[in-house]
């Protein structure tokens, strides 16, 4: 395993809990849909503190860059993170339609940022950190 | 030497709507251009509206989405955003006007060398888009995927250049041999952008479980074999009629794609009914297929293979994608200007889910109506209305969408 399979992993692992809330606020569940958007948003939260503390960190150092894909991963994470407050409102007001249309937002932004991480920058990680293998072993803390 | 990918440097919102809002209005002549065909095989009356959806509908539609693609899943960067927005897409236009004026004046030369100058020109310009792409540090499936099928977009304009300049220019080459070959190139460069996107796409926007690791390690490769061999038999032993057979990675890539949309875990997306229809489309393309070995150049199969694999399945996608992508980047324009955690409509703002559904209709109503076209290419005119249908669906719903945004945009705090 390597940063690009375990990070890609950990990906498909909260699209998955994004699944199941989405189905849970379709059926109308709504205590079951809080439960699973607090699981949502602390597994994204706890994910994107890995990256911008450790991995992104380590990649800035590794090769000399600042800003650049860096920063404008930096930049959608916060953008994910104000859409997911977004959710949680809408889930207090239990606003089914509001819900949806913020979700559908979120996943597109979700997923187009993915792509920019599990095409180019993990593997870049996987070649220009030195020590990739102690950085992995650090963020497996989180099991997919 | 691979280059840094450069995400801050994606291109501007004008770019790819610019390429989206053609691809929409070649659907006018392409509907006139259903009225006058006739029943015979190779003919300009069934070479024109090919040439119109492929080149000018699906050709900019494509295009836009490729150039958008690149940015994002191979970080390749857009350098000179001015020179695409405007200098390309004037070109992209004016070639297939130029092309199709060619074919509707009976390939009238002058017209042929007008658009055979500039097609080479455009070649000029994809050519520098795949050298940033083959740059790219991106190593996965679908950025090798893109890379293949620019190649294949190339070699097609390649073969088309070449038999322009025997229509157009008088050059002393083998006419019949380059049509079947040109032919075979654009099926490739359609299919593998389908097999690169799809990749991404099916598993990340409609939660389905990936392809299978074979197939995205060789899917494309297998496709590009597949064609070879096909070509390898349509030059070397033209009276074998086994080179269908280079079709069967296709109906493979059918199956497959529709076991996945079974597994998708968003049912409620609206994008999904689109990749049912185009999938099952090309899954009927693939069943269609073997019977080239005994009905040979039958003009209905011609007509019917066409349009299976341009007007059912690209088509299908190509306007899915346009609901998804456009709303998309007018949302993320709108939250780049807007101040930090200011809370910006959501995407069904911009379009809604009942305006692409809407479009899903109309789509399935086109199926029919090309049927009937297929069958008796004089009744035509079902079929270019319901095209015009769309047309009016796609306006409506884009000009509301720009709208809007506008509407949002203004009330942003300053």
């Amino acid at each position: 395993m390597n940063l690009t399979t375990h990070l890609s992993a950990v990906h498909r692992h909260c699209d998955d809990s994004f699944a199941a809330l989405e189905q849970a606020v379709r059926q109308q569940d709504w205590a079951g849909a809080d439960a699973l958007c607090a699981s949502f948003c602390e597994e994204m939260a706890q994910h994107f503190a890995d990256e911008e503390n450790r991995l992104f960190q380590a990649l800035e150092a590794a090769t000399g860059m600042r800003g650049g894909p860096t920063a404008v991963m930096r930049y959608e994470h916060e953008q994910m993170r104000e859409l997911m407050e977004d959710l949680n409102r809408d889930l207090l007001q239990r606003d089914a339609r509001g819900v949806a249309a913020t979700c559908d937002t979120l996943l597109v932004l979700m997923q187009q940022h993915n792509m920019k991480e599990e095409n180019i920058l993990y593997p870049m990680c996987d070649s220009r950190i030195p020590d990739a293998a102690a950085l992995l072993q650090e963020l497996r803390h989180v099991t997919p | 030497m691979q280059a840094m990918p450069s995400f801050d440097r994606a291109p501007p919102l004008s770019l790819p709507v610019r390429y989206f809002l053609a691809a929409a209005f070649w659907l006018l002549p392409l509907a006139a251009s259903l009225l006058r065909t006739d029943n015979d095989y190779p003919s300009l009356s069934l070479l024109l509206p090919l040439h119109l959806l492929a080149l000018g509908v699906l050709g900019n539609a494509m295009l836009g989405a490729l150039l958008q693609m690149v940015a994002v899943v191979s970080g390749v960067p857009c350098l000179r955003p001015t020179w695409w927005r405007l200098g390309v897409w004037s070109l992209w236009q004016l070639a297939t006007a130029s092309l199709c004026w060619g074919f509707y004046r009976a390939l009238a030369p002058p017209w042929l060398q007008l658009a055979s100058v500039l097609f080479a020109l455009l070649a000029a310009a994809l050519s520098g888009l795949l050298y940033g792409l083959w740059r790219s540090p991106a190593a996965d499936g679908s950025s090798r995927g893109l890379r293949l099928a620019l190649c294949l977009l190339l070699l097609t304009l390649l073969l088309g250049l070449s038999m322009l300049a025997v229509l157009g220019w008088g050059l002393p080459w083998p006419l019949l041999s380059l049509l079947p070959l040109h032919r075979l190139a654009a099926q490739g460069w359609v299919l593998l952008l389908v097999m690169a996107v799809a990749q991404v796409i099916a598993p990340m926007f409609l939660l389905t479980p990936a392809y299978p690791g074979w197939w995205q390690r060789h899917g494309a490769t297998l496709w590009l074999l597949a064609l070879l061999a096909g070509a390898g038999g349509l030059l070397w032993q033209p009276q074998w009629s086994w080179w269908w057979l280079a079709w069967l990675p296709l109906a493979l890539f059918a199956v497959l794609s529709l076991r996945l949309l079974r597994a998708s875990r968003r049912p409620q997306e609206w994008l999904l009914p689109y990749w049912w229809l185009a999938f099952s489309l090309l899954a009927l393309l693939a069943a269609l297929l073997p019977l080239l070995a005994w009905q040979g150049s039958a003009p209905w199969l011609a007509r019917a293979l066409a349009w299976c694999l341009l007007g059912g399945f690209a088509l299908t996608l190509v306007v899915g994608m346009l609901y998804r992508i456009v709303p998309f980047l007018l949302w993320l324009h709108l939250k780049n200007a807007a101040p930090p955690r200011h809370r910006v409509p959501a995407l069904h703002a911009f379009v809604p889910e009942t305006a692409a559904r809407h479009s899903w209709r109309a789509l399935l109503l086109l199926q029919p109506l090309a049927a009937l076209w297929v069958w008796q290419p004089q009744l035509g005119w079902p079929l270019a209305l319901a095209l015009l249908g769309l047309l009016a669906l796609l306006l409506w719903h884009f000009i509301a969408a720009a709208r809007q945004y506008r509407a949002a945009r203004r009330a942003l705090p300053s």
